[in-house]
Formats: C-alpha cells, sequence, structure tokens
C-alpha cells in the first residue's frame, strides 16, 4: 500500500479506480454533478498547488484565470460560434498571455505583496467580466453553448462525468511528470532557497514565470469546461471568494502534494453541497478551515496522513 | 594566467567596509585557503566572487573576463560553484534530489520532455541518478540517498552541500568553512575529499578556522584582516609571517590558548 501510494503512477492508479468505482455508489445525478464540479475545481487546485505548494508562490487571484477561460469558451461560442475546442485554446492563449505579461513584476515581489499584487489581479479581471454587460451580460450572467467535440454533443451527466474525469487523469499525470523532472526539483528549490538555487544555476525568474503560466492556462482550461457544463455563466465565478476557495482546497489538502490538491478540492467543494451550514456560512466556513488547518496540520490533509499511517515523509 | 584574478575589490554596507581594496591572484589547480578572524570579509569575498553580493567597486576576472555584477545563475554556468557557511540545504527535497539540484544545468529541462515524461528525459535522469549517486558516495552520503534532506545531522548536511556544488562540475569551488561543526574523522574525510577533487584538477578556494586542515591541504594561503590582506604565501610563509601571529593567531597565543 506504502509503495503504491508512493510511488509515482501508484497514485494515479487509485485516482482512476475511485473515478470508475465511484459512479457505482451514486445513488442520483445531484452526486454526478457533485463530482463534475469537483473535478473541474481539483483540475485548478493541481495547477494551483505547482505555484503555491511546490514554487511556494502564493496567488490570491487564481479565479480570475478560471474567469477567463470560462468566459472565452461562453463568448466565442455562444456570441460568434466559434467551435468550443478552438474557443477553449483561445481562452489557454489569452490566459497564459495575461499571465505571462504580468508574471515579471508581480512574482519579482515576495510574501505579502505578491499575494496583494495577485488579489489585484483578480479583482481587476472579475470587476472587467461585471463591468462589460455587452460581452460577458453583466452581474446576471450570460448562457452558454453546450460543449461539441469532434462533432459529437457532451451532453447528460455521464459523458461530462468521463470527460472531466480523464482530464483529470490527465492533468494529475502531466503535473506528476512536471514535479519528478528537473523543472520540478528546480521550483522546489526556488521555495526553499532562492540563492542556493541560483547558485545552482536556476534562473529562479524564468521558473517563477514559467509555473505562474502553467497554473493560468491549467485554471482557464477547468473556467472552460465549467462554462460549457453549467450552461450558465455569471462573473461570481471569477470572483475573490473564487480565488480565496482555490486558496484553502490547496492548503487543506496538503501543500506540495498533488493528490492533497484532489482530496482538499474534493472536501470544499462536496461539503457545501451536502452540509446547508456550510452553505449558508461559506465565507465563515473557509476561514475556520483555513485557520484549523494551519494550527493542527500546516502540513494539509495528505501528507500529514500519509506521515501518520506509512512514515513516508513526502 | 591566473584562472582568478581579483583587483581592488570593495564593498561596503552602510558605512561598514567588508571588504576593501582587495587583490589577489588564484592560479589553475591546487588549494588556496582564505583565512581570517570573524567578520574579516571572508564569506562577503565569496558572496562577490559567486554573484550573490555586488560589489562597490572593483574587478573580479575570471579566465580573463570580469565577472563582477553577474548574477549567480550566470555564474554557476560558467563553472563557480560554491557551498554556504550558513546551510542552504533544500530541505523540501530528498539528499539525493539535492545532488540533481546541483547538476540543474546539465540536466534535460525541455518543459514539454519533462510533462510527458518522454523517453529522452528519462534516460537523462537515469544517468544524472547515478553520477549523483556517485558524488553522495565520494562523500560519504550513499546510504542517505533516499532520505529526506532534513533528516541528516548538521556534519552530513555540509557534505551534502559539497557533493550538491560538485554536481556542477565546477572549475572553481568555493567552500565556506566546510569543516565547521564537524567532528575530528569527518574534518578527516573532508581532507581526504578536498585532496582527491584538487588531483582531478579543480580548483578550490577554502575558507576555514580549522588550522590544521588549513596547513595541511593549503597550496597558497591569503590571510584577511578587517577586509584587507594581511598576509599572503605558502603555508609555512604564513604560519610564520609576525603580522598574522600578533593579528591573528597571536590573540589566542596571547591568551595561552591554542591557535582558532
Ligand atoms: N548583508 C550584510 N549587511 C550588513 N553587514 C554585513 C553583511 N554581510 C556582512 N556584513 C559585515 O561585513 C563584515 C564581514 O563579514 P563576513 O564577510 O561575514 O566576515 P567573515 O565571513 O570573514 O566572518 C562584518 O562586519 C559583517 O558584519
Ligand atoms: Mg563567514
Amino acid at each position: 500500500m506504502r509503495r503504491l501510494l508512493g510511488s509515482h503512477h501508484g497514485g494515479l492508479v487509485l485516482l482512476v479506480l475511485a473515478i470508475l468505482l465511484m459512479p457505482l455508489g451514486f445513488p442520483n445525478s445531484f452526486y454526478f454533478d457533485v463530482a463534475i464540479n469537483v473535478g473541474i475545481a481539483a483540475i485548478v487546485c493541481i495547477g494551483l498547488n505547482l505555484l503555491i505548494g511546490y514554487a511556494g508562490q502564493i496567488s490570491l487571484g487564481h479565479a480570475g484565470f478560471f474567469g477567463i477561460g470560462a468566459y472565452a469558451s461562453a463568448i466565442l461560442t455562444s456570441t460568434h460560434g466559434w467551435p468550443p475546442l478552438l474557443a477553449l485554446l483561445a481562452g489557454i492563449l489569452l490566459s497564459g498571455g495575461i499571465a505571462f505579461a504580468v508574471a515579471r513584476p508581480i512574482l519579482a515581489l515576495k510574501g505579502h505583496y505578491l499575494a496583494m499584487a495577485t488579489l489585484g489581479l483578480g479583482i481587476i479581471i472579475s470587476i472587467v467580466l461585471s463591468q462589460e454587460v455587452a460581452l460577458t451580460g453583466g452581474p446576471d450572467g450570460m448562457p452558454v453553448d453546450p460543449l461539441t467535440l469532434f462533432g459529437f454533443e457532451i451532453s447528460g451527466t455521464w459523458s461530462w462525468y468521463w470527460l472531466v474525469g480523464g482530464t483529470l487523469v490527465l492533468v494529475t499525470w502531466l503535473a506528476l511528470n512536471l514535479v519528478d523532472s528537473p523543472i520540478g526539483r528546480a521550483l522546489r528549490a526556488v521555495h526553499s532557497s532562492e540563492i542556493a538555487a541560483r547558485v545552482c544555476g536556476v534562473d529562479t525568474t524564468a521558473y517563477k514565470v514559467l509555473v505562474f503560466v502553467v497554473s493560468a492556462v491549467i485554471a482557464s482550461l477547468a473556467g472552460s469546461l465549467f462554462a460549457h457544463f453549467s450552461g450558465w455563466l455569471t462573473p461570481d465565478e471569477a470572483d475573490f471568494l473564487r480565488s480565496i476557495q482555490f486558496v484553502t482546497m490547496v492548503v487543506l489538502g496538503g501543500m506540495a502534494s498533488t493528490f492533497g490538491a484532489i482530496v482538499g478540492a474534493a472536501l470544499l467543494t462536496a461539503l457545501p453541497q451536502f452540509l446547508t451550514v456550510f452553505q449558508n456560512y461559506e465565507h465563515v466556513m473557509l476561514g475556520l478551515v483555513m485557520v484549523l488547518t494551519m494550527i493542527f496540520m500546516p502540513r494539509g490533509l495528505v501528507p500529514t496522513l500519509a506521515l501518520r499511517f506509512f512514515g513516508d515523509r513526502s | 594566467m591566473s584562472l582568478l584574478l581579483v583587483e581592488r575589490l570593495t564593498r561596503s554596507f552602510g558605512g561598514v567596509r567588508a571588504v576593501q581594496d582587495l587583490s589577489f591572484a588564484i592560479p589553475e589547480g591546487g588549494i588556496h585557503s582564505i583565512i581570517g578572524p570573524n567578520g574579516a570579509g571572508k564569506t562577503t569575498l565569496f558572496n562577490m566572487i559567486s554573484g550573490v553580493l555586488r560589489p562597490t567597486r572593483g574587478t573580479i576576472r575570471f579566465r580573463g573576463e570580469n565577472i563582477a555584477g553577474l548574477p549567480p545563475e550566470r555564474l554557476a554556468a560558467r563553472g563557480i560553484s560554491r557551498t554556504f557557511q550558513n546551510l542552504q540545504i533544500f530541505f523540501n527535497m530528498s539528499v539525493l534530489e539535492n545532488v540533481l539540484l546541483g547538476g540543474h544545468l546539465g540536466l534535460d529541462r525541455n518543459v514539454w520532455r519533462a510533462l510527458f515524461r518522454l523517453p529522452r528525459l528519462r534516460a537523462a535522469e537515469r544517468r544524472a541518478r547515478a553520477e549523483a549517486e556517485a558524488l553522495l558516495e565520494r562523500v560519504g552520503l550513499a546510504e542517505w540517498s533516499d532520505a529526506p534532506a532534513d533528516s541528516l545531522p548538521y556534519g552530513a548536511l555540509k557534505r551534502l552541500e559539497i557533493a550538491r556544488a560538485l554536481a556542477a562540475r565546477p572549475e572553481l569551488l568555493l567552500l565556506d568553512e566546510p569543516a565547521a561543526g564537524c567532528n575530528e574523522k569527518e574534518t578527516r574525510e573532508i581532507e581526504t575529499l578536498l585532496k582527491s577533487l584538487v588531483a582531478d584538477g579543480m580548483t578550490i578556494v577554502l575558507v576555514e578556522h580549522d588550522m590544521r586542515l588549513v596547513m595541511n591541504v593549503s597550496d597558497h594561503i591569503i590571510v584577511l584582516d578587517h577586509g584587507r590582506m594581511l598576509a599572503e604565501g605558502r603555508a609555512e610563509e604564513v604560519r610564520e609571517n609576525p603580522a598574522v601571529i600578533e593579528a591573528y593567531l597571536g590573540q589566542a597565543a596571547v591568551a595561552g590558548g591554542h591557535a582558532p
């Protein structure tokens, strides 16, 4: 069990099994809805965890990139009749381009300053999305065309479940590969000691920019999926609370743990759906989760449990 | 031509001149020690040579080119590696991964090959791991390879930093107090290691307080005091230099103790 979880592909096998077997226990389509939303949030969190957990750079604005992807898909397909896959790619290019453009000045900042700058970026994106009424429908939102891929329309919970599940597995695999490569080690080195990393030849700025762009692109991809899945899009999806949700998921699940990001996303997406208290006091609950995690298990759920049960320190 | 030529190098911190008007040459090959009391400016000098700090004034020539003010990652690419007096270990990685990171510039850094873990990357990673294991063997840490770096004792971390610096295959290796906090046995292992590195053609600049180690390994010693050069020469010359005895070794001798 320990070898299975610890090894590179063992965790991936477990994830695939979980995705395959879970529907057997789903009593109705509401559970599929929740699972699909879990998968979408998990995709964002895996990318965000590369930035926060591995490279040690905070972002409080990643819902902005989620929103850019979502609105690119919504506007380009519904208003301009683009094929959804092309719209999704356009969203990725836009998110990646914006992330690339702002990364250098923003990531030169550290700690609180970086947090404030990314917060500001997220707020700007969310304000633009609410204010551009002609384009986005403003705060009331806009409808989104269904997703068609290679001539097939993705409709119904089963197809969405497999699409999001497959994408989650793919993104997880890519993230695991990246972490366990010279690039992943460079990211972790940036987190641990920038000066030692540079002395070892790591161009720390370039790697911070890279991981910021990668995480933005992944958030954008998830946003596009979300837009088509929900069929209706409002600027709430790109707002500050959403950014905080993503960060809390990463922190709760466990920083620098790809499977932790998935677990955090699953807990914080599913809990509000099943516990009405959580739903009614979402801000308070998120704050509470963050504070309790920091106090009782600063490493997060998955790393803490792995340490307790398997003595595995990674 | 000297491998390293430092000319009129100065670095101030506010009013404090940590290094002032310092000039010296390091020829290729051998072990060159820089000694001096605490606060003499040894670490500041290393910080400038490795690009961590910009000099206030002066030039640093490496193979004839002025490298003063270049960033550390560029100097690493040119073949300058170092260790830190205050450990800078990557505590979020395994021992082996620390060494692998030391060889970063020689590894496959293509994003696409990393994302898809293509065969070419896998092969390169296997080779890199074998080399890193060999380096760990060389510094006596082979059995710690897969341990998290934060589980190692202090003396082992010192040697891990040396292995990490060696992974870059440097031409010039700067070691800042590698034996500090090490016991007799560990210090002797470091001595053996340094001699074997020099036998392989490496040039080492050593900052060290352990005088026995310094006297045993050094081909050439530079004595710093208050950021200036006090004396320079072969081990026995420096040991008998009255100014050195007075300013440095003398303090302890006067107090009736041994040289620090
Ligand atoms: N970053 C810094 N800021 C201010 N003063 C410094 C800094 N680094 C070193 N110094 C000062 O420069 C002098 C030389 O320090 P250092 O190079 O560390 O000496 P050594 O390594 O020989 O003990 C000391 O007076 C020290 O306080
Ligand atoms: Mg020092």
